[in-house]
């Protein structure tokens, strides 16, 4: 089960985020979710995974070739299929971690298990924990990788690339009608996110008020009988979830009248990775499609 | 006071329990006003109403298994997950989510898990030799045993996303419940069987023995009393997934209230088994609402209390 924090210790790591951010005084030290300072003498040259989003990560700052290994379902691009796998995230092979000889091992804090990781940790090896649960993540997490594997100069490239266009969405999407939206990410018993999830910052982006506002757990059990009552002007899901039919028998709903049922194109709006910009962009698109389809 | 009058109690109970649960929804005590009638009636009749169905039949159906199981077995720990039936549909229905299959495939597995393992189980035991009690029981529980073992490495398989769908489903959980009229309908129908063998379920308690010399055709009633029961946990389970402790809670709560007598303890055990499971459900959807906890967390926890204090005041009288 996925474990987050609660919204208070969120804020708070934001703040010491900001405070002892990346641009600290020593370029060789990045910072990590829990705010301690990781030090390297020189850049890693065997780099080991632990989350697929990581693993597009290092793909999209061209530090591929300082992979030694990735978790499994790290399938984007195609060649990370290729590199030697560890496991499943949640119980990585230690045997096989240790046998690829990692210099650095990056891992997130809200999918790695703790325990693996002070295990790791006994075990000597350097960990990152990236953090990865808001928007805003992504490009302080690329530089930091730009810095651990010595392609800062390709990931300052990127990660400003990532937030202007961000940017320019929020820009964008500032000023539209608000609309009243609900994220699916489970059919059985029906999940979906609450407010500090980054779908549910993502949602807001493009102008769409999350009908489940803030909850003590991200990705709360929620009631249909709430979902109907706060009559959604569109519904959301992406892969595997993608059962519609529950809702088209309550013709009420703003959003089955005005036929604002979408399903988002699977991964990029799950993983906290670069692509997540190309997530963001659907979804408004969704909010778009949904706002021309609306009576006036 | 009188024990039939006790058994009226119940009914009235139950029956309050249902009409409560059509009020009360995750916005609280709702009912219906002239703005949006249209849209309350239909939360109403389309989501409260079947599921609540669901759970009394649910509950009812455990119930009444877990009486006559105990009957069965002699043993008052009995409960009707012992048969290995729920083990077997709780395999099914695991892999149906495993494999991300849709909700109505869900029910599916878990329909044909149960029965394959019921099919299993009456293979196994219905070998050469001399039929015996032990031999049917024990047949049961060593495959809950290893269907449980099969569950366990499901889930250390599945996949994250997957995870909390299968919990709750072992847990009991009644929001995707399918249409309770098969549960219903079973319900009416396996009371209906049962209550006919009531005098003869009282006078197996005594023992095999004097059962026999009575004129009771154990060996039949044994194998109808077996079916009925696995018949019984399967549709229950397969209508609310894997709810634990009602089918062990309700028949001994029934016979605290309203005596051994199966006649009444019969009736007293779907009642109360149903009712349990409801009251359950009406905490789950409400508690935290709009949040949702699965029905059969919330079950033990109130029904464990009850029971104790039930016994206490039995002990000391």
């Amino acid at each position: 089960m996925i474990h987050r924090t609660p919204p208070s210790w969120g804020a708070l790591f934001g703040l010491l985020f900001a405070l002892s951010g990346l641009a600290s005084a020593d370029p060789r030290c990045v910072t990590q979710s829990d705010a301690a300072p990781l030090c390297i003498e020189e850049p890693a040259r065997r780099v080991v995974s632990l989350a697929p989003h990581l693993t597009e990560m290092l793909f999209a700052i061209e530090a591929q070739d300082r992979i030694a290994g990735v978790v499994e379902r790290s399938d984007y691009p195609e060649e990370a299929r290729r590199l030697a796998n560890v496991g499943p995230f949640h119980s990585p092979d230690l045997e096989r971690l240790l046998a690829l000889r990692p210099d650095l091992i990056v891992s997130w804090s809200t999918g790695t298990p703790a325990a693996h990781i002070a295990r790791l940790r006994e075990l000597g090896f350097k960990i990152w924990i990236a953090r990865s649960e808001h928007l805003d993540d992504i490009p302080d997490e690329l530089r930091a990788l730009g810095m651990l594997t010595g392609h800062p100069a390709e990931a300052e490239r990127v990660a400003s690339s990532y937030a202007r266009d961000l940017q320019t969405l929020r820009q964008h999407y500032a000023t539209r009608p608000a609309l009243k939206g609900f994220y699916e990410i489970w059919p059985q018993p029906l999940i979906t996110v609450g407010d500090g999830h980054f779908i549910a910052e993502s949602m807001r982006v493009c102008g769409i008020l999350n009908i489940v506002g803030a909850t003590a757990s991200n990705t709360p059990s929620w009631s249909e009988e709430a979902v109907i009552r706060a009559a959604p002007d569109l519904l959301l899901t992406s892969p595997p979830a993608r059962d519609f039919e529950r809702w088209r028998r309550w013709t009420a709903l703003p959003a089955v009248r005005n036929n604002a049922l979408f399903v988002m194109p699977p991964d990029v709006l799950m993983r906290p990775g670069p692509r997540l910009i190309d997530g963001v962009r659907a979804l408004c698109e969704a909010a778009d499609k949904a706002r021309a389809g609306m009576q006036p | 006071m009188k024990r039939p009058l006790i058994l009226l109690l119940l009914g009235a109970f139950a029956a309050l329990l249902l009409l409560t649960s059509l009020a009360v929804g995750s916005a609280g005590l709702v009912w219906p006003h002239e703005t949006s009638w249209n849209i309350e009636r239909q939360i109403i009749l389309e989501l409260r109403l079947p599921r609540v169905l669901a759970a009394f039949a649910a509950g009812g159906l455990l119930g009444l298994a877990g009486a006559v199981i105990q009957v069965l077995t002699r043993n008052p720990l009995a409960d009707p997950y012992i048969l290995g039936i729920s083990g077997g549909a709780a395999t099914g229905a695991l892999l149906a989510i495993l494999l991300g299959l849709p909700v109505l495939m869900q029910h599916l597995g878990a329909a044909s898990g149960a029965l394959a393992a019921l099919l299993l189980v009456i293979a196994l035991a219905h070998g050469e030799g001399a039929w015996t009690r032990h031999r049917l029981l024990l047949t049961g529980v060593v495959l809950a045993a290893a269907l449980g073992a099969l569950i366990t490495l499901l889930l250390a398989l599945a996949p994250e996303s997957a995870l909390r769908g299968m919990l709750f489903w072992l847990m009991g959980d009644l929001s995707g419940a399918p249409a309770p009229w098969y549960a219903l309908s079973g319900l009416a129908l396996l009371a209906l069987l049962a209550m006919p063998w009531s005098r003869d379920l009282n006078i197996l308690t005594r023992g095999e023995a004097s059962a026999l010399s009575l004129g009771v055709a154990v060996r039949e009633l044994r194998w109808g009393a077996y079916l009925l029961a696995a018949v019984a946990t399967a549709l229950a389970v397969i209508t609310a997934g894997s709810i634990g402790f009602v089918g062990l809670l309700a028949p001994h709560l029934a016979r605290l209230l309203v005596g051994a007598d199966h006649r009444l303890a019969l009736p007293g055990a779907i009642l109360l088994g149903g009712s349990l499971v409801m009251l359950a459900d009406l905490l789950a959807r409400t508690v935290i609402a709009p949040q949702q906890l699965p029905a059969g967390a919330i079950l033990a926890l109130i029904g464990a209390p009850i029971f104790l204090a039930l016994l206490y005041r039995e002990a000391r009288r």
